[in-house]
């Protein structure tokens, strides 16, 4: 594999001269890494929805999509191909270049973050000092789509993060990774008790929320309230423009699922220091936990009745936002215990 | 109640004391309400004494209608009147109705209007004008409410065409379509509302007639001061299907299967209060089998009602879930109501006198695997619904009434009984056989959204307390009274004899002719107080029916109670009335 | 030419695109995007002098907050372009005083350059285990702590200020306090009341 690549880098210089040989060959590199993270992305978005209707069918006592192809399984192709053949329709009231560009502002960011997420050891687009920063950077200009097409919400998922930030000493995802496969649970094997969300359940559970929040899903779904004001600015989108919203959206998902993989749940570690646990590949478990995660999203939709407007910047504010300064001292009073449990 | 200053004489000698002779008249009628005509000059003052210093008062103004008396033959002792209004008045104190009634002549007259009173008055004198051309002296708006505003003519006058092939073709050209859309724009001007004040400007949005919540085709206008409503106007109307008229080309038998459809959620229970009036006014005894079956088959629909309220008022709140789990349950009731009745959702089952048919064979076996399978059900559905801490922030405290603004403004059913007041006409003027069953009364505390829909989720347990009585003592006998009246004819001895052959024909073809007078029934539907007040002319259809409906005074009450709050508590407090617009229009 | 420069080039023009387009746009929520532009462009920059903190820092907040708000004011604002305009000669001699206030300024640190007197020495370059970040974090919260804290006051008087400022209560707005709403117990709320049936009609 490394021979591979260095001979490919040896073709660059060859053909393009020492001085430029190098760049293009980074470029062409970063190019083809972005392709293999984001293509199969796609496709995690198109079967999570395919997931989310069968899953949420069967909580309802139906049975969800179940035409196209074996059990529906193609479902989500038909809908693709759907949405790709069908009109644009512009409001004759909008503006045309406005409108268009709202919902790449909602999926640019819920990608662009993806390049600092690892995926397992040394399994990384760009292993940034600051990634945690990067991320936080970039997902604050996701509300950048939902607010050209009419709407925005307000963030106290970072807040939550600093805890995290504070117990690793380091803003590097793969550093924050490696840092939970110490502490003193670790060290007999129970790898899982060592992972931030106990020590720091009260953030998991503020994080995990502000995420529900934060991806407009249920029940913080005032954005395109159903019952209210029926899918919201959903309804003025046809084809492409909704598929990319839509995109956008369940692309937000899995990337704050992987966050809180990443940050509270040990990223690709194994739950157990067994040697055969070991032996399964990191990014199978860091599949697992996300795919866990994406599953109480839509268990949610399936269970709770919608927060009214109010109510969630209440939550954010007044309950969210004390929690999270008064367990970050209580956190920084702890580390400096002999109970310390990140030693 | 029963208040102990109330003398026990009726309110007739209370009037009589009161008013002179020449001021009130008594009438006889076939449901023994105490009615009196009065003079349109001295109708508030009556009001005025009757609401508030006649001893055991009549707080509620319960339905207020008209008839178109011109055609009318049989008028025996009755002042002369081309329009005479209908007021209805009930008092709790003395659980009594009261009927006044106003003689009015000539083709545009005038009464003043009594929304000074009872706010309530206020949509019932619009329809009056709408429909029959009656004028409210000193009403704010009066304008049409049912009819589109660019009607001609009053439908319910007995000269206007009860049919669309009377009226000559239809066409919408471009012009006239812009001219009936413009018709509908709202104006806060024509409503004495202002667009904006010093503080703020006023945004006025339209909710409906095309909402997934507003349960149908229902338009609220709400003015807004950001997210908060300011000010509301509903708009009904866009479901109005003439039920009323339609009565009067109806025969007497043909009419029930349009009931069905007045509270499409209600099936049977719709057929139940019509047949009440119709057998008063011809003096049909129904036998109690027959009796039994329709208290059993009312209350199903009851539960099949208010699991569908159950699951589309935890929808418009936000839990997608529990409507699918309630319509699935709603169709095992629906299974029930099939094999008995042959239909699902409108039977249309009930006939004068009884039932349409005795029960199948082996309905004991579904009702009772049915009164076993829902208790563990509905005791999963109160932990996923009313004790979900979500819907408690979302539904307590929104969109409360207290018990004497809900008499004010004429609220009845679930809605009344959860203010805490103690009103149930199964209880407090039990009909069909009623007494004779065991079974509580829920009532709420509060009277807000919360409390609406516990007092429902509650009074599920007790329909099906109510139909496990029926089926453990379904009583032998017929199933519809052996009398000339009822419909359709008996069949058995028709072929021995030309008499009763003849007499089945006619009854068959024509439909049984009820005696002349006036009767007015009402039962505890599942939406509140479902009446009708029936006046026969002696012929085969209905002069006059006066369907009173209790959505229809509940969705009046809806800027009161949404003031001050958000677009969501205005969903909520929608989902909490359980309101079908077919019962609202009619 | 390097690399470094042509990425440079490419982001500088991108800049000065950026930023007349702000000023040119007749659009205003165009401008503000514009403006978003400029600022993430502005952030490149900074990440190409190894400045990662502050560039992050800049789309954190200048994009990802600041100009939220901005957009939602020009959005919600309907803000008349025509009386904008009118203004236009009567505000250019002061425009025009300030712009060239800067464009002086400019040229005195580029053209200092060339004399080499005021300018600070290049920093030595400070080897790949270098955190920006962390130097960054350290330096403010030991040398300059105090100034540091008194600014993070400071901000919080002018937020609790700008709420206490436009804070508007009505009084007839329905309020609900969610504590109740949810110790109610059921049994408080709905009782069964067992009734005799009364006359039969």
């Amino acid at each position: 594999m490394n021979e591979l690549v260095a001979t490919l880098a040896g073709y660059s210089s060859a053909w393009f001269g020492p001085q430029w040989g190098p760049p293009v060959w980074v470029f062409v590199k970063t190019l083809v890494l972005i392709l293999v993270i984001t293509l199969p992305l796609f496709g995690c978005v198109a079967y999570l929805t395919l997931a989310e209707r069968k899953i949420i069918g069967y909580m309802q006592v139906r049975i969800g999509p179940n035409r196209v192809g074996p059990a529906g399984l193609l479902q989500p192709i038909a809908d693709a191909v759907k949405l790709m053949f069908k009109e644009l329709i512009i409001p004759a009231g909008a503006n045309k270049f406005l409108f268009v560009l709202a919902p790449m502002l909602t999926l640019m960011p819920a990608l662009a973050a993806w390049a600092v997420i690892p995926f397992g050891p040394e399994v990384v687009l760009a292993d940034v000092d600051a990634g945690l920063l990067y991320v936080m950077a970039i997902t604050s200009m996701g509300v950048y789509g939902v607010i050209i097409a009419g709407w925005a919400s307000n963030s106290t998922m970072g807040f939550a993060l600093v805890c995290v930030l504070l117990v690793s000493q380091s803003l590097n995802l793969s550093d924050i990774v490696n840092g939970q496969a110490r502490g003193r649970f670790a060290a007999e094997g129970l790898n899982f008790l060592s992972w931030n969300w106990l020590p720091l359940l009260p953030m998991f559970l503020v994080y995990f929320i502000s995420a529900v929040a934060e991806t407009n899903r249920a029940p913080f779904d005032v954005a395109e309230g159903e019952s209210e004001i029926v899918a919201g600015f959903h309804v003025e989108y046809s084809g492409m423009t909704f598929a990319v919203f839509f995109l956008g959206e369940y692309a937000n998902m899995i990337l704050v699922s992987a966050l809180a993989t990443i940050m509270f749940l040990g990223g690709w570690l194994p739950p157990i220091d067994a040697p055969l646990l070991n032996a399964i590949p990191g990014f199978f478990w860091l599949v697992l936990k996300i795919g866990f995660l994406l599953f109480c999203f839509l268990w949610f939709r399936a269970t709770f009745p919608r927060y009214r407007y109010d109510q969630i910047m209440r939550l954010g504010w007044k309950v969210f936002i004390p929690l999270t300064i008064v367990w970050l001292v209580l956190v920084a009073a702890w580390m400096q215990t002999p109970w310390n449990p990140w030693q | 109640m029963g208040a102990p200053d109330i003398p026990p004489r009726g309110i007739e000698h209370e009037l009589a004391e009161r008013f002179d002779a020449g001021t009130l008249r008594a009438q006889a009628t076939a449901d023994r309400v105490p009615t009196f005509w009065v003079q349109p000059e001295r109708l508030l003052e009556v009001l005025r004494y009757l609401k508030r210093d006649a001893p055991g008062p009549y707080p509620m103004l319960y339905d207020l209608s008209a008839l178109d008396e011109r055609t009318r033959v049989h008028r025996d002792g009755q002042p002369a009147s081309d329009f005479t209004l209908v007021y209805q008045l009930v008092s709790f104190a003395r659980n009594a109705d009261l009927r006044l009634k106003v003689p009015l002549t000539g083709d545009a007259p005038s009464v003043p209007s009594a929304t000074t009173l009872w706010p309530a008055a206020n949509w019932y004198e619009r329809e009056v004008w709408d429909l029959f051309g009656v004028r409210f002296a000193g009403h704010p708006h009066l304008r049409r409410i049912l009819m589109a505003p660019t009607w001609q003519g009053h439908p319910l006058r007995k000269d206007h065409p009860a049919r669309a092939t009377e009226m000559g073709e239809y066409r919408l050209p471009a012009d006239k379509e812009l001219a009936e859309q413009e018709a509908l724009r709202f104006r806060p001007e024509d409503w004495g509302m202002r667009r904006r004040t010093d503080a703020s400007d006023f945004l006025f949005l339209n909710l409906g007639p095309n909402h997934p919540s507003v349960h149908g085709v229902f338009r609220i206008v709400l003015q807004l001061d950001g997210e908060e409503i300011v000010d509301a106007v509903p708009d009904i109307g866009y479901h109005h299907r003439g039920a009323e008229k339609m009565a009067e080309r109806q025969s007497w038998h043909k009419f029930i299967p349009y009931t069905d459809r007045i509270d499409y959620l209600g099936g049977s229970m719709n057929n139940l209060p019509y047949l009440l009036a119709v057998e008063r006014l011809a003096g049909i005894e129904v036998p109690d089998r027959a009796k039994v079956i329709r208290v059993m088959v009312c209350e199903l629909f009851r539960i099949a009602s208010h699991l569908v309220f159950y699951g589309t008022f935890a929808q418009d709140v936000g839990a997608l879930s529990p409507v699918f789990f309630m319509f699935t349950d709603r169709e095992r009731v629906f299974d029930i109501v099939e094999a008995i009745t042959g239909g699902r959702m409108h039977p249309e089952w009930f006939r004068i006198g009884g039932v349409a048919q005795d029960l199948p064979r082996g309905w004991d076996a579904l009702v009772r695997e049915f009164v076993r399978y829902l208790p563990p059900r509905l005791r999963d559905y109160d932990r996923m619904v009313l004790r979900n801490r979500i819907l408690q922030r979302r539904t307590r405290g929104i969109g409360a009434y207290t018990t004497a603004e809900a008499i004010e403004w004429g609220v009845t059913g679930p809605g009344l009984r959860a203010c805490g007041c103690d009103w149930d006409l199964r209880k407090r003027r039990p009909y069909a056989g009623y007494d004779q069953f065991e079974f509580d009364v829920p009532l709420g505390r509060n009277g807000d959204s919360y409390d609406r829909c516990a007092v429902r989720a509650e009074e599920i347990r007790q329909s099906l307390r109510i139909v496990e009585q029926c089926l453990e003592n379904m009583p032998q006998g017929d199933y519809k009274a052996d009398h000339p009246l009822a419909a359709p004819p008996r069949k058995e001895r028709t072929l021995h004899d030309i008499e009763t052959l003849i007499n089945h024909f006619l009854a068959a073809s024509w439909g049984p002719v009820i005696p002349p007078g006036e009767a007015y029934a009402a039962v505890e539907a599942t939406k509140g107080l479902t009446g009708y007040y029936l006046v026969s002319d002696g012929g085969t259809a209905p002069y006059r029916a006066r369907i009173r409906t209790p959505s229809f005074p509940h969705l009046q009450m809806i800027p009161l109670i949404c003031r001050g709050l958000m677009i969501p508590d205005l969903i909520a407090i929608l989902g909490s009335i359980d309101f079908v617009m077919a019962d609202v229009d009619r | 030419m390097t690399i470094e420069l042509l990425v440079f080039y490419v982001f500088a023009a991108l800049l000065a695109f950026a930023g007349l387009r702000v000023i040119t746009a007749r659009n205003p929520v165009h401008a503000a995007l514009f403006l978003v532009l400029a600022f993430f462009t502005a952030a490149a920059i900074w990440m190409l002098l190894r400045a990662e903190f502050l560039a992050i820092a800049l789309v954190l907040v200048y994009v990802g907050a600041v100009m939220v708000l901005f957009l939602f004011v020009v959005m919600m604002l309907d803000i008349n372009l025509d009386r904008l305009r009118e203004g236009f000669w009567r505000y250019l001699p002061l425009g025009a005083a300030v712009g060239v206030l800067v464009v002086f300024e400019m040229a005195l640190v580029v053209v200092a350059k060339y004399y080499a007197s005021g300018t600070l020495p290049m920093p030595a370059d400070p080897g790949p285990g270098y955190s920006n970040t962390k130097a960054l974090g350290r330096l403010l919260y030991t040398d300059y702590v105090y100034p540091f804290e008194l600014a993070a006051v400071l901000l919080l008087v002018a937020i609790v200020a700008a709420i206490a400022l436009t804070m508007r209560r009505r009084k007839d707005t329905k309020y609900q306090d969610p504590a109740r709403q949810a110790a109610v117990k059921r049994r408080d709320r709905v009782r069964l009341v067992s009734m005799p049936a009364e006359k039969k009609e």
